[in-house]
């Protein structure tokens, strides 16, 4: 039974396992290229700018890199997606659409170990090759931390890291469940993608930020209109606060002057930030990782009930 | 071992908006080779897939060589070749096998090999560049080497010409021949089921129509010719199963265990081609009516 759904199965793999190396070989010559110039223009081991890391030559940096950063990060986005749709899609529907699953379900094996033999051998190759992948985007993206936002901001939370694997399990269960209720692969790939999409906008803006506690912090005005900006933190939200402590709408017009001096013109003494911190990624990751596995796990279930209901 | 192959007791299949099949009750002892046969859509298909274990049934039971299909696969000592000879296009033939042997435990691989090499099919040849024919006998092939003790046929000639149709005939009967299997054999083609089969299933409108050995069912009906009467048709204790009439002849179908004497009529045993098809046009006028 493994090798018969191995054998329907590797031309998928094969594509995934191409996908990812098509990813890896980009992001390994944009490390490459971006160390070089960074060792070039004498900001080499810079993550920000400031002290030996002149702010000229970071931003320089992050302009020329930002235009090859992008299309390799949209990649990423499509990676699961795309994969766990096309194997998973098809891995019960395209038998059925075919009518093999009436051979199949007419030997000497149960539905339960047909159904349980090509989910393990769908899920395995995926879930090892995006791990690498996502393994790999997180190291290789890390020199360029400057050019693309902190990886625990969107889009550098789902490109990178454990995430990748998980999200792709997500889209193929969603895929082989959808393939086998539709009986019908076209159908079955729309409704993963589609339903994957929802799914990841949802927790993003839903979920993740409820992780874990975040931080607020108040700043005293003087530092600047906006403070220093940390990059690295994942800023949920910030405003302005007046002498009370209280929140207060500030704004900025053309015919009020110097940023700073408009605000305090309005009142405001201080501003506050409220950020998940860069240090929680992994934490984050795993949490994540977790939640979305557990939901690829629902869908895995209802495929188990689904292909007992399976006829001719 | 059981004498009943296949044994149907009230069996329905209730689709999402009509009966598949419908209070079907029969038994097909061991060792016949039946002939399922009915229009196309009488139940046919359903009726094999609720023996297979592919439908559960709505109402009623079936049982396979005393077993009902559970689902976890075939029953055992089943095989079963289904309408479309579903394999996988993009495998070879020698891969088709070792799905076959992967599948089941009481494979028989020298077997399956002989039935290829007898087909004179390549063992390395694509399944999807195989004609209709050589498929059909990859097909049989992995059937067949399951060692099954009945082997279900839907509808396995029905896109074969006609010299296909005879290979795939013999070669099945002359395996039926060497190991005495029981054999239900599905087409809606009758003439070519009449030389090889001795038992008759016939289904209409989900209903099992006409059942037995082929040889009692034939002892049991006379086909009559005659001018057409005036009045009603009367045949006493005899049932009238069918009656086709032209303004100056009728061809009547009757059932009846004891010879009749009817000096007006021309009367003979039917062969099964007349019989079924009186019987189908009964059913036919039945539910137009």
């Amino acid at each position: 039974m493994i090798w018969l759904a191995w054998r329907r199965q590797r031309m998928s793999v094969l594509t995934a396992l191409g996908l990812g190396v098509i990813a890896v070989a980009g992001m390994l010559a944009l490390r490459f290229v971006a160390l070089s110039y960074m060792d070039e223009h004498g900001i080499g081991g810079c993550r920000t700018a400031g002290t030996g890391c002149d702010f000229t030559t970071m931003n320089a940096f992050a302009e020329a890199f930002s235009n090859f950063e992008l299309p390799l990060t949209l990649f990423m986005f499509a990676l699961p997606p795309l994969v766990g749709a096309f194997t998973g899609g098809p891995l019960f529907a395209g038998e059925i659409e075919n009518g093999t699953h009436t051979f199949v379900l007419t030997q000497g094996v149960s539905r339960a170990r047909w159904w349980a033999a090509k989910i393990v051998v769908g899920v395995l190759p995926v879930l090892t090759i995006t791990l690498l992948v996502g393994l790999i985007a997180f190291w290789t993206m890390e020199p360029l931390s400057y050019v693309t936002s902190s990886p625990i901001r969107t889009p550098g939370f789902e490109t990178q890291g454990i995430v990748l694997a998980a999200y792709t399990v997500l889209a193929f269960a969603i895929g082989s469940t959808a393939g086998l209720l539709l009986r019908n692969t076209l159908g079955a790939m729309v409704v993963a993608i589609a339903v994957y999409i929802v799914l990841l906008v949802a927790v993003g803006s839903m979920a993740r930020p409820e992780y874990a506690e975040p931080v607020y912090t108040v700043e005293a005005l003087a530092e600047g209109e906006n403070g220093p900006q940390t990059r690295a933190d994942w800023q949920l939200d910030y405003g302005y606060l007046d002498a009370a402590g209280n929140e207060i709408d500030a704004e900025f017009g053309p015919e009020c002057g110097a940023p700073e001096q408009c605000l305090r013109d309005q009142g405001v003494v201080a501003q506050f930030r409220l950020v998940q911190p860069r240090d929680r990624y992994w934490s984050f990751q795993a949490i994540e990782s977790a939640l979305i596995a557990g939901i690829a796990a629902l869908f895995i279930g209802v495929g188990a009930w689904a292909v007992r209901r399976v006829r001719n | 071992m059981s004498t009943i192959a296949l044994e149907a007791r009230a069996l329905g299949k209730q689709y999402r908006r009509a009966w598949g099949l419908r209070d079907c009750t029969l038994q097909l002892p061991a060792g016949r080779i039946a002939a399922l046969v009915g229009p196309n859509g009488a139940g046919k298909s359903t009726l094999m897939a609720l023996a297979t274990g592919l439908l559960r049934p709505t109402e009623g039971e079936v049982t396979v060589l005393g077993n009902p299909p559970t689902g976890k696969g075939s029953p055992d000592g089943l095989a079963f070749l289904g309408q479309d000879k579903p394999l996988y296009k993009g495998f070879r033939v020698a891969e088709m096998l070792r799905a076959g042997r992967e599948l089941n435990s009481g494979w028989d691989q020298e077997y399956a090999e002989n039935l290829i090499a007898d087909a004179k099919i390549a063992l390395d040849a694509k399944i999807g560049s195989l004609s209709g024919g050589q498929r059909t006998r990859v097909a049989l092939a992995l059937a067949l080497g399951r060692r099954p003790r009945l082997l279900m046929l839907d509808e396995p000639l029905a896109d074969l010409d006609p010299l296909a149709r005879e290979d795939v005939m013999r070669t099945l009967m002359s395996e039926v021949a060497e190991t005495g299997m029981t054999v239900l054999l599905s087409s809606h083609v009758l003439a070519e089921l009449e030389e090889v089969c001795d038992h008759l299933i016939l289904i209409s409108d989900g209903r099992v129509a006409l059942s037995g050995d082929v040889d009692e069912l034939l002892a049991g009906h006379l086909l009559l010719v005659g001018a057409k009467p005036e009045g009603e048709l009367d045949f006493g204790p005899h049932t009238v199963i069918q009656a086709k009439t032209t303004p100056r002849q009728a061809t009547v179908l009757l059932r009846t265990t004891e010879p009749v004497h009817l000096p007006d009529w021309d009367s003979d045993q039917p062969n099964l081609e007349e019989l079924v098809l009186s019987y189908l046009r009964a059913t036919a006028e039945r539910s137009a009516a």
